[in-house]
């Protein structure tokens, strides 16, 4: 390196640079107005001397890089707070969003009210089969008759809750995020569904019900006729509807026949369960298209599971 | 000199695109006891913090309804962050922009500060890697952190708000919507809550809708009256208080401080804004 004195620069093979007393200067802020404009065209291009000058800016400069480096380091390494608890533990599933403890899921997806809702059903339905069963006129059936008839209505009392608008302490605020709507609702129906089969399935199982597998498609129809009846009149009110159709349906026969509903007519429903219209093989191809066409009415009337209902309208100023 | 590596977290720039609404008009009640809650509203809100001012019943909390998307208008277009929201697949971009505090708002009692707000996210679809960042951040932001694994039902009524905002605030969002979010706040927690305001408002759209001038004055860039479901006015607040100043009225003295005198300005602004309003419109009513 050999520094040129006249103009502040030496040369080497590749071509000019700034000499070590112009950087000084210049670091220094002592250099003149010509000389630093030269300079700054210089740096631009210039790798070499931008090291060169972050070199003379070193006895001021570096002490306090240094240090706001080494604070920022120590910052960062302790600021932001280990997040402890639920949320570090649970692992991100991919495509489903932020992480949350399957047990908060559970609750948010199958929530307490809708699983006592359908506890309290099925209780219901097994005391009233408890009540008619042994001393029937016919002397004593195998019960559980009355459970049978019941069970596809046992879910909606669940049911009746799913919906994010009507039901939730927070709906307002989930009705204005992108998961809101059918989606959210469908997958709490589904958690209903899920509890509440298996449990008529298995207390029918337990006190001698007829085979379960003639329910389950009505069951399906009511259901998905209340959700689709729910876009127009609140899945609260629709669910009450077609659950309270269903009792006629079942009830409404031996209602008619006898002019009362006491215990010996519900005695004789029992005892002749297995021999409803409603669950016959006649009935079963009308639940399946019950069925598909409810089903389609809420897939082509999903959004109003998106907006406020109505009575919320009607309350606010 | 070596750099060590850090991981910056990627935030989208704002767009900046705002909300635009054009004849909006929004008809609530029941056939025989309709009534429009919001009747012919045309604004655009951009970046910034909008305050919407007006007496109870002004159709307020409906505008922010239609807003966050709850409520379909029935007369009018929304445009949110240039997208029309009527269309199905615009929606649901738009609400993952989407942070929305409502007015009444509920809460669950055995979930925690932080369940709360993570349970959001997952809502919000924040994407999962940073998901927990997130909620912590949307926590410490609100002043929650130190009770962020307290169950909700043993916060105070000015807690439960403050998590409610840090729910609105989880996905970073472009356009936030805050309905009366000072109500059950103290003095205090107000003034945090005003600061916190400025700092979201530098690149998001915020509108708030309230009762309380105070908030205005301290926190708003805009502000927008409403009165029967029509906009009446649209200024800066200074605007609105140099109208309050002109206001010949005899209490126009009484402020103390200056915010107090600040706040009064403002206060006599927006009821001047309001009497002409009705004054035009009962002297329109008295001509048909």
């Amino acid at each position: 390196m050999n520094p040129s004195e006249d103009l502040g620069r030496f040369q080497t093979g590749t071509g000019w640079h700034a000499a070590p007393a112009l950087l000084a200067a210049y670091a220094g802020g002592r250099a003149g107005p010509v000389d630093s404009w030269s300079l700054e065209m210089h740096l631009v291009s210039c790798a070499l001397c931008r090291a060169e000058l972050a070199l003379a800016m070193r006895p001021v400069e570096q002490a306090t890089l240094d240090a706001v480096r080494a604070r920022i380091l120590a910052d960062t390494s302790t600021s932001p707070q280990p997040v402890t608890g639920r949320a570090r533990r649970t692992p991100a599933v991919p495509g489903l969003g932020a992480p949350l403890a399957w047990t908060a899921r559970a609750r948010l997806v199958l929530q307490p009210a809708a699983l006592a809702a359908v506890l309290v059903a099925v209780l219901l339905a097994v005391g009233l089969d408890l009540l008619t069963r042994g001393s029937g006129p016919a002397g004593g059936t195998g019960g559980g008759g009355l459970l049978w008839l019941l069970a596809p209505a046992l879910p909606l009392g669940g049911v009746a809750l799913c919906s994010v608008r009507d039901g939730d302490a927070c709906g307002e605020a989930i009705l204005a995020t992108p998961s809101a709507g059918l989606r959210l609702t469908l997958w709490r129906t589904l958690a209903v569904l899920a509890v509440s089969v298996p449990a008529a399935i298995a207390v029918g199982a337990a006190i001698g019900a007829p085979q379960p597998g003639l329910w389950l498609l009505p069951c399906l129809a009511l259901t998905s006729t209340a959700l689709a009846l729910g876009t127009i009149i609140g899945l609260e009110r629709a669910a009450a509807v077609s659950g309270g159709a269903w009792c006629a349906l079942v009830l409404g026969p031996a209602l008619l026949d006898s002019g009362a509903l006491g215990l010996t007519e519900l005695q004789g429903l029992a005892a002749a369960a297995t021999d409803a219209p409603a669950l016959g093989p006649v009935a079963q191809g009308l639940w399946a298209a019950a069925a598909v066409t409810a089903a389609l009415v809420l897939v082509h009337r999903r959004v109003s599971y998106e907006h406020l209902s109505p009575a919320h309208l009607r309350s606010a100023a | 000199m070596t750099i060590p590596d850090f991981d910056v977290p990627d935030l989208d720039p704002a767009t900046g695109e705002g909300i635009e609404m054009s004849g909006l008009a929004v008809v609530v009640g029941r056939r025989r006891r309709t009534r429009r809650a919001v009747d012919g509203l045309t604004l655009q809100l951009g970046v910034g913090v909008h305050g919407l001012l007006g007496p109870n019943g002004a159709g307020k909390t409906t505008l922010m309804r239609v807003l966050s998307t709850v409520v379909t208008p029935t007369e009018g277009q929304v445009r949110m962050l240039g997208r029309d929201v009527t269309d199905a697949y615009a929606r649901r971009e738009v609400r993952r922009r989407l942070g929305y505090l409502p007015q009444t708002f509920g809460y669950y009692p055995r979930f925690t500060v932080r369940e709360f707000v993570t349970y959001f996210a997952w809502l919000k679809e924040v994407p999962g890697a940073g998901s927990a960042d997130a909620v912590q951040h949307a926590i410490a932001r609100v002043g929650l952190a130190d009770r962020a694994d307290d169950r909700m039902k043993t916060l105070s009524g000015g807690m439960l708000r403050r998590a409610g905002l840090a729910q609105a605030l989880v996905n970073n969002p472009e356009i936030l919507l805050l309905d009366e979010p000072t109500a059950g706040l103290d003095p205090e927690q107000r003034l945090d809550f005003r600061a916190l305001l400025r700092e979201v408002g530098v690149d998001t759209t915020v509108v708030v809708s309230t009762h309380l001038v105070e908030d205005v004055a301290s926190a708003c860039t805009r502000v927008a009256v409403m009165d029967t479901g029509r906009l009446v006015h649209t200024s800066t607040p200074a605007e609105l208080e140099d109208l309050g100043r002109q206001q010949p009225t005899e209490d126009a003295q009484t402020g103390e401080g200056r915010s107090q005198e600040r706040a009064s300005a403002l206060e006599l602004g927006y009821t001047a804004v309001l009497r002409r309003h009705r004054a035009t419109t009962s002297a329109s009513g008295a001509r048909r």
